[in-house]
C-alpha cells in the first residue's frame, strides 16, 4: 500500500511532509484538508515551527502501526510509551510545554492535550503550597491580604 | 479568552505564561486534581478567582460534619454547564439525605463519570439513582456489606462501565441490573457478595468481568460473552461454567489467613479444570499461588490441557515451588510468543505447608524440584536459572520480558546481567531459542 503523504505548514513559513496516518492523529487537520486538492499545503496559523516539530515528534511515536501481527506485543509497548512521553514531556521548558498544549488543543489531538494537562498538573502545582505555585509558574499575587484572606474564607474548607 | 493570545509564541523567561491560556484549558489542567486542589488556585491571583469554577470534574470527600456548611456553599458557587466526573466519598457524620442530595445534584448536572463512597451502615440506595440516562461509568462503594438491591426497574442506558465495591447483592438484585444496562462493557465486583451462580449470558455487550472475593467461597460463573476475566480469590478458584469467548485471562489468589492445604484440598484439581475451559485464549497472566496450585497438579501426576496462549505473565516470586507448575505450562503451551517474568515480594504459599502437605499426601517432592532452588533467600542465580528453565522450556517465545520489581538488590542484579547475556550468547548458535528475538530486563 503507498502511503500517502501530508504537507503542513507553521505560522512562520516551515514547511513538514509526514504521513497521512502520523498527521491524522489531529482531530482538527481531517476538516482542513479539501477533498479534491488533498496534496496542497495545509497552513497551521496558530503554531509556531518549533512547536510543531515537536508536535510532528510525538505523533510519529504515536502512530498506530496497522501491520505486524498485532499479538502479545501491546502491553510492553504501551509501556515504552508512558517513558518516551515522560522524557519527552522532561526535556521541555516552560513556554514550549505551555506553547504545545495550545498547540494541541487547537490541532485536537486528545491524547497529547492529556499528556500535558498532567505533566503540567504533577510537575508545576501538585505537592505545592500557593507561593510555590506562584514561584514556579511566575504567577504575580495582585491580591492584597484581606482580598486573599477573603478568598480562603469563601472556600474555607478547601484550605484546611 | 481572546484568541489572539494563542497566536504569537512567548518566549520570556520568567513570564506568567500559563495565566494567558484559556480559561478551558486551565480548567482542564485542574481536573487532574481533587476539587480541594483546584479551589486552592483561586488565591494565586485576582485572574484565578474564579477559573475553578468551571472544572468539568468535581472530586471532593467530606467526613467532617463541620466542613459540611462550608463544600455546600463551595458546590453553590460551582457554576460550569458541562459536569463531565463527579466524585464523591461521605464518612459517617454526614446524612444518608446529604449524600442522596450530592447524588442529584451530579444527575442533573448529566454527570457521565459518577464514584460514589459512603461509609454510613445505614445506607440505603434511592431509588432515583436506579434511573440515569448519562452516566457512563459508574462505581459505587458501599460499608460491608450493604444491600444494593433496586426496588425499582433499573435504566442505566448509557453505562458502560459499572464497579461496584462491598456490595451485598442478591441473585434477583444483579439480574434486575443487568437488565437495567445494555451497553454495559465492564463489570467489577470488588469484595462484593454476589450470587454464588453468577450469571452473565443475558448481558451480549459485557466483555470485561472483574472479581476480586476475600471473604466467600467462590461460586460459578456463567459468562459466555466476555472476552476478559480477572479473579483474584482468597479461598481458591472459581468454577468456569461458561466462558466461551474468552480470549485474555488473569488469576491470582491472594492471601490466605487460614491454611490452604487441607487434607481435603481440591485447588489442582479445579485449576486444572479452569485451564481447560481457558483453552481458547491467548494472554494469561497468573500469580505465585496458581503456579503453586500448578506445581501440585504437576506433582500428582494429573493431565493438563493443551493452551493457545500466546502471551503470558507471570507473578511471582522465585521459590522452588513454582517452577514445576511453570516448567509444565511452559510445555503445554506450545504457541507461546512473549512471556513476561515480574518478580516481586508476595507471599505464595509457605514452604513448611507446602512440603507439609506433600509429606502428608504421600507424594515425593525430591525428583520435582528441578535445578537448585532454595525455598527462601533468592539470589542473582537464582533468577538466572528460572530464566534459563523459562526459555529452555518455550521453544518459540519471540520476547521475554523480565521485570524485577526491585526484587534483586543492586549487586545482585549486577551480577545478574551477565549471567543472563552468556547464557543468550550460548543460545545464540544453538537451535534452542532460534525465533527470539527481544530480551528486555527491567529492574
Amino acid at each position: 500500500m503507498s502511503k500517502k503523504n501530508i504537507v503542513l505548514k507553521s505560522s512562520n513559513g516551515i514547511i513538514f511532509e509526514v504521513e497521512e496516518a502520523v498527521a491524522l492523529q489531529s482531530e482538527t487537520i481531517p476538516y482542513m484538508i479539501e477533498d479534491d486538492c488533498a496534496n496542497d499545503t495545509i497552513p497551521l496559523a496558530n503554531v509556531t515551527g518549533d512547536i510543531l516539530a515537536l508536535v510532528i515528534e510525538y505523533c510519529k511515536k504515536h502512530v498506530v502501526v496497522a501491520d505486524g501481527d498485532g499479538g502479545g506485543s501491546s502491553s510492553s509497548s504501551q509501556e515504552d510509551l508512558k517513558n518516551w512521553d515522560a522524557q519527552f514531556m522532561n526535556d521541555l521548558d516552560q513556554s514550549k510545554i505551555f506553547n504545545l498544549l495550545l498547540a494541541a488543543d487547537f490541532l485536537n489531538i486528545k491524547t497529547l492535550f492529556d499528556l500535558t494537562c498532567q505533566f503540567v498538573a504533577d510537575t508545576m502545582i501538585k505537592g505545592k503550597s500557593v507561593e510555590e505555585v506562584r514561584r514556579t509558574l511566575n504567577i504575580e499575587k495582585d491580591y492584597t491580604s484581606e482580598e486573599e484572606a477573603k478568598a480562603r474564607q469563601e472556600n474555607e474548607w478547601a484550605f484546611k | 479568552m481572546a484568541e489572539s493570545e494563542c497566536n504569537g509564541e512567548i518566549k520570556l523567561a520568567g513570564v506568567d505564561f500559563i495565566s494567558s491560556l484559556p480559561d478551558a484549558i486551565l480548567q482542564q489542567i485542574l481536573s487532574c486534581f481533587p476539587t480541594k486542589i483546584a479551589i486552592r488556585t483561586s488565591v494565586l491571583s485576582k485572574r484565578w478567582k474564579h477559573v475553578w469554577r468551571e472544572t468539568p470534574r468535581l472530586s471532593f470527600d467530606c467526613h467532617r460534619a463541620d466542613h459540611l456548611s462550608s463544600i455546600k456553599k463551595t458546590l453553590s458557587s460551582y457554576s460550569a454547564l458541562k459536569l463531565t466526573s463527579f466524585d464523591v466519598s461521605i464518612g459517617d457524620d454526614i446524612s444518608e439525605t446529604q449524600f442522596d442530595e450530592w447524588i442529584e445534584f451530579a444527575m442533573s448536572r448529566n454527570a457521565e463519570n459518577l464514584s460514589l463512597e459512603c461509609s454510613r451502615d445505614d445506607y440505603r440506595v434511592p431509588d432515583f439513582f436506579y434511573h440515569n440516562s448519562s452516566v457512563k461509568q459508574l462505581s459505587v462503594t458501599l460499608r460491608y456489606y450493604t444491600d444494593m438491591n433496586p426496588k425499582c426497574s433499573v435504566s442505566w442506558p448509557s453505562l458502560r462501565s459499572l464497579s461496584l465495591t462491598r456490595c451485598c447483592l442478591s441473585d434477583g438484585s444483579l439480574a434486575s441490573i443487568l437488565s437495567g444496562c445494555p451497553t454495559l462493557e465492564t463489570l467489577i465486583l470488588n469484595l462484593c457478595e454476589e450470587p454464588h451462580h453468577l450469571d452473565l449470558s443475558n448481558s451480549p455487550n459485557l466483555k470485561r468481568l472483574e472479581i476480586n472475593n476475600q471473604n466467600r467461597e467462590p461460586g460459578e460463573i456463567v459468562a459466555p460473552h466476555i472476552h476478559y476475566l480477572r479473579l483474584t480469590t482468597r479461598y481458591g478458584p472459581y468454577t468456569l461454567v461458561d466462558v466461551s469467548s474468552l480470549t485474555e485471562a488473569n488469576f491470582n489468589i491472594s492471601n490466605f489467613w487460614h491454611r490452604i492445604l487441607k487434607a481435603d484440598f481440591l485447588g489442582d484439581i479445579i485449576m486444572l479444570k479452569i485451564l481447560a475451559k481457558l483453552q481458547n485464549i491467548e494472554r494469561l497472566t497468573i500469580g505465585a499461588r496458581v503456579l503453586q496450585i500448578l506445581t501440585l497438579a504437576e506433582i500428582r501426576g494429573l493431565t493438563f490441557p493443551q493452551l493457545k496462549i500466546k502471551a503470558l505473565t507471570v507473578e511471582t516470586t522465585i521459590v522452588r515451588s513454582v517452577v514445576p507448575g511453570i516448567v509444565r505450562l511452559l510445555r503445554s503451551s506450545p504457541g507461546l510468543k512473549k512471556i513476561t517474568v515480574c518478580t516481586m515480594e508476595c507471599r505464595a504459599i509457605p514452604v513448611t505447608e507446602f512440603d507439609g502437605y506433600l509429606d502428608a499426601q504421600g507424594l515425593n517432592p525430591d525428583q520435582c524440584w528441578m535445578g537448585f532452588f532454595p525455598a527462601v533467600d533468592v539470589k542473582s542465580e537464582h533468577v538466572a536459572l528460572f530464566m534459563e528453565l523459562v526459555l529452555w522450556n518455550a521453544k518459540t517465545l519471540e520476547t521475554v520480558v523480565l521485570r524485577l520489581g526491585g526484587y534483586l538488590s543492586e549487586t545482585e542484579y549486577q551480577k545478574l546481567l551477565p549471567m543472563l547475556s552468556r547464557y543468550m550468547n550460548g543460545r545464540k548458535h544453538s537451535r534452542a531459542n532460534a525465533v527470539l528475538n527481544s530480551f528486555a530486563i527491567i529492574p
